[in-house]
């Protein structure tokens, strides 16, 4: 039977989350051991990208990118930060942030494999269509 | 002037002022590898079977369809231009199904698979949606077939007869006469109260340009759509084709109408599934084909259906065509198509090079449901004809040796040779039932033993001539449907008169 990406990242975040020190170096060197074994370790970059998505997860952390026309506050990203929280079950967000001047204003929000797109080129181009059909 | 120029001013402002952009959180992914109309997309993690996907390229957005859902990816179809799309370009789900608009707009036009129109007669204006994908009906909302199909054919309406809500396959060779036949069905459709949607897959612009010109000269494009995927169209518009044509005839079906479609042809269509299916790395079996094909051409026909009144009573009838390689029908894609409709027209080369067209081969095509959907009339002249064709197959082969043959024996080739006249038939001229009747009532009874075999084709048409001049004997035909022995006295008083104008018999 072949195992997946995912299943490699989860039985890693499973095998190491209640060790430290030796017992996960141990365990870790074990791992490997085993990628080496079952020849998978050219998708160690994967599984390292899947672990870190379900390390996110179980501690509810979340990565989000926003991009703006210009740089924002920090009540700005707070209120944006509060608005994920409620949105999303996540408990920590880290934000980073990207200036695109072509936006014009508003801001795009990205996360997981979501987006909420609230720019105003985005709603000029919406309009845009709304007047031309 | 003004005051409408003021009016388009006022409701422009009006819509600037109440505009309000919708902002939602949309699902994306991003292209991970594009090639030949297939994309691979990471994220979309909630993107559904067949979801319309929007692939946002410089040069506008271009649509796609998700097919294979992964683990960590998702397999899309490009419908469109997919040379402006990039490693990396963005894609969004749209939470909407593959669907095409439906209605009577369509009616007398020429779309491409998504609905577009390619005639040049302007936008379709469609209220209507119709996923291309939806389950049959299924067995509670069917009746059995039982009003009749009138091809204008005389060899298939007589001996192959075609039934509202069947599925009968066309199958032979190129260049046999496939596609003639299907022209011709649907110009005989006039007044039949039958909507007809002609779907071209992989064939010929040039080839599709002079099919509409020709429905048109007959007056049939009032009644027609023609749903085309050129040659030259990807793999993934010739995937859909049939069944956005299928969405389409569903619209008339919900209606209570009665729809006749005609797929151009599943083999095509068969390879451009192929074609998707190795480029997503589907394993191929047979023929290379991929494992769901025989489900790709089920599914299809059995959206094919007659329902009962309960559900308004329409239906649809299929003709899918299937083009064989050198008259091999053990082929993959021929068995399976066979096996899934209800009967087969076989054409033939070798009667189609002795001249014999429409080259239908009477032995090998059956129509497995059709012969309930027969007019008593026809059902009463076709029985003992059928009957006749297949003794004089078997004389016809028994008595090329030459050697004397007995009267009766004469007698009987002599009435074959005049039916195999008769099954001769020119393109683009289907005949009524009444007639077909008419000439088959005549042979049957042996009122053409005396015509010489040569002038049978000549006698024939002088017939429907003289019949429409004097139409006493067809108005009682149409009227009563059934041949009674005061229908009968009528068609015959009407031959003899015919006759006894003819020099050539006067002898």
């Amino acid at each position: 039977m072949q195992i997946s990406i995912r299943q490699y990242a989860q039985s890693l975040f499973e095998a190491t989350s209640d060790k430290d020190g030796k017992a996960l170096a141990a365990a870790l060197k074990n791992f490997v051991v085993i990628l080496n074994r079952d020849r998978v370790l050219n998708k160690a970059s994967e599984i390292i990208k899947c672990f870190q998505e379900i390390c996110d997860q179980a501690t509810g952390e979340m990565a989000v990118e926003v991009t703006t026309a210009r740089a924002l506050n920090k009540s700005s990203q707070d209120l944006i930060v509060n608005y994920l929280k409620s949105r999303t079950d996540a408990k920590k967000i880290n934000l980073s942030s990207i200036i695109d001047k072509s936006l014009i204003g508003g801001f795009i929000l990205r996360y997981d494999s979501k987006v909420i797109d609230g720019s105003l080129k985005n709603s000029l181009v919406t309009l845009k269509n709304k007047i031309s059909n | 002037m003004s005051s409408t120029k003021d009016f388009i001013v006022e409701q422009l402002k009006g819509e600037i002022a109440g505009f309000k952009a919708e902002i939602s959180e949309k699902s994306v992914g991003r292209v991970l590898k594009v090639s030949d109309g297939i994309a691979l997309i990471s994220g979309l993690a909630e993107a559904m079977m067949s979801e319309i996907l929007m692939f946002k390229t410089e040069r506008g957005d271009v649509a796609g369809v998700a097919l294979n859902l992964e683990e960590n990816q998702v397999g899309a179809i490009i419908l469109g231009d997919y040379t402006a799309i990039k490693e990396g370009t963005e894609v969004v789900a749209t939470k909407r199904i593959l669907e095409v608009p439906v209605g009577e707009a369509i009616i007398g036009r020429v779309v491409n698979p998504l609905g577009e129109p390619l005639d040049g007669k302007g936008k379709i204006v469609a209220t209507k949606f119709y996923p291309i994908e939806k389950i049959a009906p299924g067995v509670i909302t069917r009746e059995s077939v039982k009003q009749p199909v009138q091809t204008g054919i005389k060899a298939i309406d007589a001996m192959i007869p075609i039934g509202r809500g069947q599925r009968e396959l066309i199958i032979g060779d190129r260049q046999l006469g496939k596609t003639a036949l299907a022209i011709d069905t649907i110009i005989n459709q006039k007044g039949q109260n039958m909507k007809c949607i002609y779907v071209a897959i992989g064939q010929k612009e040039s080839k599709i340009a002079n099919i509409v010109a020709k429905l048109t000269a007959a007056g049939a494009m009032d009644y027609t759509t023609v749903v085309l995927a050129g040659a030259s169209t990807s793999a993934s518009l010739l995937y859909i084709a049939p069944y956005a044509g299928c969405a389409m005839a569903e619209y008339f079906l919900d209606k209570g109408e009665d729809v006749l479609i005609i797929y151009d042809d599943l083999s095509k269509h068969a390879v451009s599934y192929r074609e998707i299916s190795l480029l997503l790395r589907r394993p191929p079996g047979r023929e290379a084909y991929p494992g769901d094909v025989f489900y790709l051409h089920s599914r299809l026909l059995e959206r094919a259906c007659k329902l009962n009144k309960d559900f308004g009573g329409g239906s649809i009838t299929a003709l899918p065509i299937i083009e064989t390689q050198a008259g091999d029908l053990s082929a993959y894609i021929p068995t399976n198509v066979i096996s899934i409709t209800d009967g087969q027209i076989f054409l033939e080369p070798d009667l189609f090079y002795k001249g014999n067209r429409p080259a239908v081969n009477a032995g090998l095509s059956v129509s497995r449901v059709g012969s309930s959907a027969q007019i008593k009339a026809m059902k009463k002249v076709a029985g003992q004809m059928r009957l006749e064709a297949a003794q004089y197959r078997e004389l016809a082969a028994f008595a090329q040796f030459g050697s004397d043959l007995d009267s009766e024996t004469k007698a009987k080739l002599e009435r074959g040779q005049r039916l195999y006249e008769i099954f001769k038939q020119d393109q683009y001229q289907p005949l009524s039932v009444e007639k077909q009747v008419l000439i088959y009532y005549t042979l049957i009874k042996g009122l053409m033993n005396d015509v010489p075999v040569e002038r049978v084709r000549e006698f024939e048409n002088g017939l429907y001539k003289y019949a429409d001049l004097n139409d006493a004997a067809v108005q009682a035909i149409i009227a009563k449907k059934d041949l009674d022995p005061e229908v009968e006295e009528k068609i015959k008083k009407l031959v003899e008169d015919y006759k006894a104008t003819l020099d050539y018999l006067s002898k």
